[in-house]
């Protein structure tokens, strides 16, 4: 049943309210404008902060400019260069690298924690749930520190345990061997608690019947998880393993304070990841057009990398 | 009566002139003086009513602050337009970006024809680091002469003497230390510790005119005998390597000190109060120095790693800060004054002979007299060049000692890879 207004009242309440005075009025003129005035301080922000950065970096690209003085016009010079710098190439390799481990190791990791913080027989959910979910709110510098004195050589407790099964010492942060896996080792501890909280959100929506339906049908657990669980956190998966993507693409903060500013690279750039190495050559040497082609090359990767991950999920969720 | 009071009237309206006249004739100036280490504003504060009374007609206003690389904290706000502070604390890693685009000459005064013929009474390796284009820019805040540092009981023990050659070190590597798991020195990967063994050794990486001569048929033998022997070192555990950050911080290097499993370093003065002592408190009276082991084929007694120098910003304010400058840095009262306050060992030759300098005994050195040890070696410093591509030359070589620690890479091969990738920069101009 609708209520409708008598026309006059409606006409009342809907006419412009005309100033006198040219003051800015709460009538029809005022209220076109408001949605716009309360929407606006977002997109001033985007604007400021993000679509003029980027178009300029994307400019800027073009130039050579350390910030004083008038930009030189570089044509594709920096793309050239680029092109021939093997700290570039050795950087890309070393975050592909980020970015399988993530993806294949920390995200399935993942999932299998969400699994058992999701069982029915697990004691003290809440506590294990936020116990995973700790590293997260932990400071990275102070995890770095203790993450470098668990890596230490000479004196640390992982060696130390190694050495005490009968196993050589590993030089965790001095080997270009095994640096990636040193901050991966960071990595998983840091981040495998967020994902699971997503994959937890993901598996406590799935309704029991269907699980109780499969068990009648005689399913076992590995069919109730390839043929319940998994197509029912398609978009989950989906949503994880995107922003899992982007992020292990845009890692910096964990190798730069697991190497220090010393070597933030580690041992020969081993550990060395794009975005770091174009922080060095931004902030460091004060490269900005050089930086901004690695910024746009890093943009573009990304890009294209999501583009085939939607269309290999999708294809998946088909 | 009214003739003598109105002459009192006069009297004192003319005083009250005279006196608003005077205050009037105050000059207000502030100073601004920017840095990244404390020890440096306390000096200057420590001698500031000194300095207030040299100048009755100013009154000063001072804006004194503590940023972490201010260096690159100052050239970030250029690129913005900001003003940058009358005096900055310019440390010489950070002297290359600003020869750059010739941002030192452009925005700071050339202080060499302030300094004069001052400049033969000071260690010259400490002018050249702040040098462009054969001009100095800053005057620097220490000697940083290196000197080993030893744990004596060790040697006693094992009954061998300090060594006073790197060669006599390798072999007591070989055949009394590293046998027992005790190593002799420091290896870490930064290319300013290569560059300390380097320059001791005779070797330039540019010269006066800023020219790459690393790869040069001088210079490319010198930098693969050093490379070598840190690879031999290495290798026998004579050096102890460290990696990054755990070279400054971090448990490693101060664990090894007191397990005794690392029982010597050589390092600049400045190591003793940033990080031998405050790691190791308890090991006070434990440690001794001695100046550094040389290289028989040649080069200097010591060798240098680091150091501050103060410039002096153009601007209206920097006729006084010049002369605030050469007030607190130059002359050998001041030296040490400051040397005698913060520690900072004199880059003058007279001061080096003070008796407050070479006479200093320390207590954590079991009452050594280390100002003598750092005297002898004053005129021992080396002179080297900064160029605008120092820090892809130091990056080229940092990123590749740890390949030359594990043999992974030969010395030739690594020196090669550093002459190849800052001739690479040389060419493109970054």
């Amino acid at each position: 049943m609708s209520v409708s207004q008598p026309a006059s009242q409606a006409e009342s309440v809907q006419a412009p309210v005309q100033p006198s005075d040219g003051r800015l009025s709460t009538g029809a003129g005022g209220a076109r404008f408001a949605p716009y005035m309360f929407i606006s301080p977002f997109f001033i922000i985007f604007f400021l902060f993000f679509l003029f950065p980027t178009a300029f970096a994307l400019v800027l690209g073009f130039f050579n400019w350390r910030g004083l003085g008038q930009p030189e016009f570089f044509e594709l010079r920096n793309y050239e260069r680029l092109m021939r710098d093997p700290i570039f190439f050795q950087a890309v390799q070393n975050t592909v690298f980020y970015t399988g481990f993530s993806l294949f190791i920390i995200m399935p990791l993942a999932l299998l924690e969400a699994m058992a913080l999701n069982a029915k027989i697990l004691w003290f959910k809440t506590l294990w749930r936020i116990l995973y979910f700790a590293p997260i709110v932990t400071s990275t510098v102070a995890v770095a520190i203790v993450f470098r004195m668990l890596y230490n050589r000479e004196f640390g407790l992982i060696n130390e345990f190694l050495m005490s099964i009968g196993l050589t010492p590993v030089d965790w942060l001095g080997d270009p061997n095994a640096v990636k896996f040193a901050v991966m080792g960071l990595v998983v501890w840091r981040w495998t608690g967020l994902l699971a909280v997503y994959f937890l959100a993901g598996l406590q929506s799935i309704p029991d019947t269907l699980y109780e339906a499969a068990s009648i049908d005689g399913a076992n657990g590995i069919q109730r998880f390839f043929y319940i669980t998994i197509p029912s956190l398609r978009p989950v998966i989906l949503f994880v393993s995107v922003i899992v993507m982007i992020g292990a693409l845009q890692i910096f903060d964990d190798p730069q304070v697991l190497f220090g500013s010393g070597s933030p690279g580690g041992p020969a750039n081993a550990g060395l990841s794009i975005v770091q190495y174009l922080y060095s050559r931004g902030i460091g040497d004060l490269l900005y057009g050089y930086a901004s082609a690695v910024g746009l090359l890093l943009f573009i990767g990304i890009f294209v990398l999501s583009l085939v991950q939607f269309r290999l999920l999708r294809g998946f969720e088909d | 009566m009214k003739k003598g009071l109105l002459l009192l009237v006069l009297v004192f309206a003319v005083s009250l002139m005279g006196l608003t006249t005077f205050v009037s004739a105050q000059e207000e100036v502030t100073l601004s003086a920017w840095t990244h280490d404390q020890l440096y504003i306390d000096y200057f504060n420590s001698r500031i009513d000194e300095w207030e009374a040299m100048h009755p007609d100013i009154t000063f206003t001072y804006d004194f602050q503590i940023i972490p690389e201010v260096w690159d904290r100052v050239l970030e706000g250029l690129a913005a337009g900001e003003e940058v502070p009358d005096l900055l604390g310019l440390e010489q890693g950070g002297f290359p970006n600003y020869m750059k685009d010739g941002v030192i000459a452009n925005y700071f005064v050339d202080l060499t024809d302030l300094i004069g013929d001052r400049y033969d009474d000071y260690a010259e390796g400490r002018w050249t680091i702040y040098s462009y284009e054969g001009r100095v820019y800053a005057i620097e805040s220490s000697l940083t002469a290196s000197v080993y540092y030893y744990q004596p009981a060790v040697f006693e023990e094992y009954g061998v003497e300090v060594p006073e050659s790197w060669e006599e070190m390798l072999e007591l590597g070989e055949t009394v230390f590293g046998p027992e798991g005790v190593s002799l020195n420091v290896a870490t990967n930064s290319g300013n510790w290569f560059q300390m063994l380097f320059n001791q050794r005779g070797g330039d990486v540019f010269d006066e005119s800023g020219t790459f001569v690393f790869g040069d048929e001088t210079n490319r033998p010198l930098a693969i005998e050093v490379a070598d022997y840190i690879q031999r070192a290495v290798a026998n555990g004579t050096f102890f390597v460290v990696l990054g950050d755990d070279h400054w911080s971090g448990v490693t290097i101060p664990t090894a000190y007191r397990e005794g499993r690392l029982i010597g370093h050589m390092m600049p003065d400045w190591w003793s109060s940033c990080c031998l002592k405050p790691n190791v408190e308890e090991m006070a009276g434990e440690w001794r120095i001695a100046p550094p082991p040389t290289w028989e084929g040649g080069g200097y007694s010591t060798t240098v790693w680091g150091g501050t120098g103060w410039a002096v910003a153009k601007g209206e304010d920097q006729e006084i800060a010049w002369e605030f400058l050469e007030f607190m840095y130059l002359g050998a009262e001041s030296q040490v004054q400051r040397f005698e306050l913060i520690n900072m060992f004199p880059t003058n030759f007279e001061a080096m002979e003070d008796p407050r300098v070479s006479e200093l005994i320390d207590a954590f050195y079991g009452g050594q007299e280390i100002g003598s040890v750092y005297a002898s070696l004053g005129r021992g410093v080396p002179v080297w060049y900064q160029s605008p591509f120092r820090s892809n030359w130091s990056t080229a070589i940092g990123d590749n000692l740890p390949l030359l620690f594990d043999g992974s890479m030969t010395p030739e091969a690594f020196v090669d890879q550093a002459i190849s990738i800052t001739q690479d920069a040389i060419d493109f101009g970054f």
